[in-house]
């Protein structure tokens, strides 16, 4: 097996985190959703999810936009064209990793040994 | 981007890139998968809509069944819970979990809804008429199969059921989907005792006014019992949260 064989690609930082992930795995599922809806899918709580919101409004794979509603305002949250196709890149390469992990673990498995793991990272 | 030469034979586990998230984690698909089923489904989910309907369908079924007390009352309270469905339940989801705007259906989605409005326009009259006569003939070898050639057992709501159950089955995520098979398993066997084996047993029932009623509004007590069921299921999915010092 060859280098390029072994090699796995590791997704962006920025989406790899279980909060971030969680708010564009909501706005993936729909064309948008509004600050209350994102808060109680994701239970997070007002801070978190606005710092988070933040970061991605700053990436631009988010936009949010504020309109008054029946005098009150109402924040709603939508992805970019980027950030749709960073979240869809990245289940993609989640999808490849789970799938060859599994056959490792097979393969692993009927050879009865552990190899021990020595990752190298290199910025491309 | 970053890539991890040699992994082929890693365990699950790859720090370095996030200290306090594993691939594992990521590949979590049973939270994420109830974050996409909840968000998609999020219109649908909304119950008590659903049963404000099934209770004026019904209400409006019930009144028009001769012995019905006050059958304008039933009337009127159909109406009222017909404004409730419409006016009140849609803006309590809206203050109690938020909103969110479903994706716009693709362009092969629409052009297949075209394709079938058209079909129906033009083909409609004579698909119905083939479809009646073929429901009636299937309708009445049913009946003569399990010995009621009176029609008293109604096969309609179990029939109904039936086709709930397979598309409750077929669920994409599997959790919520055992949940669904066996509330639906639960009402395809209640309807089934009610409305097809009581009435070939004791053909006396059909006389009582309750019977009448249940057997008349079957399809508005569906509605309300999915209704109601989608109503729990939402609120499962979206407990509500204790509000926290940072919300504050």
């Amino acid at each position: 097996m060859n280098d390029r064989q072994n090699t796995v690609f590791l997704p962006s930082r920025l989406v790899h985190e279980p909060a971030r992930l969680a708010i564009l795995t909501v706005l993936s599922s729909c064309a948008s959703a509004d600050f209350v809806f994102l808060q109680n899918v994701t239970e997070l709580s007002k801070g978190n999810l606005s710092v988070q919101l933040t970061n991605l409004e700053k990436a631009g794979l988010v936009l949010i936009k504020k309109e008054i509603i029946d005098r009150k305002m109402r924040t709603s949250m939508s992805l970019t064209k980027r950030g749709a196709s960073e979240i869809e890149a990245y289940w993609k390469t989640m999808d490849a990793i789970r799938a060859r992990m599994i056959g490792q673990q097979r393969r692993s498995s009927r050879r009865q040994q552990s190899i021990p793991f020595r990752p190298r990272y290199q910025q491309s | 981007m970053y890539e991890a030469a040699g992994a082929a034979d890693a365990p699950l586990y790859v720090y370095g890139i996030n200290q306090f998230m594993t691939i594992k984690v990521a590949a979590d698909h049973g939270k994420f998968g109830r974050l996409r089923y909840v968000t998609e489904n999020f219109q649908l989910l909304q119950g008590l809509t659903w049963v404000a309907f099934g209770g004026a369908f019904f209400l409006f079924s019930a009144e028009k069944v001769p012995g019905v007390p006050l059958p304008w009352l039933l009337g009127l309270s159909g109406v009222g819970l017909l404004f409730a469905s419409y006016w009140y339940f849609p803006k309590y989801y809206e203050r109690r979990f938020g909103s969110v705007e479903s994706k716009t259906p693709s362009n092969a989605q629409f052009l297949t809804l075209m394709l079938v409005l058209l079909f129906m326009i033009f083909f409609g009259r004579a698909v119905g008429r083939y479809a009646n006569s073929a429901a009636s003939e299937i309708s009445n070898e049913t009946h003569r199969m399990i010995r009621d050639p009176d029609h008293r057992a109604n096969l309609l709501p179990v029939l109904f059921w039936f086709v709930l159950l397979f598309l409750g089955a077929s669920s994409k995520s599997p959790a919520l989907s055992r949940l669904r098979v066996a509330f639906d398993c639960g009402c395809l066997f209640c309807w089934t005792g009610v409305l097809t084996i009581l009435p070939i047993r004791y053909p006396e029932v059909t006389q009582q006014t309750l019977w009448r009623i249940v057997n008349a509004g079957w399809l508005g007590i569906t509605i309300m019992l999915v209704g109601l069921y989608d109503h729990v299921m939402l609120v499962r999915l979206l407990p509500k949260r204790h509000r926290t010092k940072d919300d504050e």
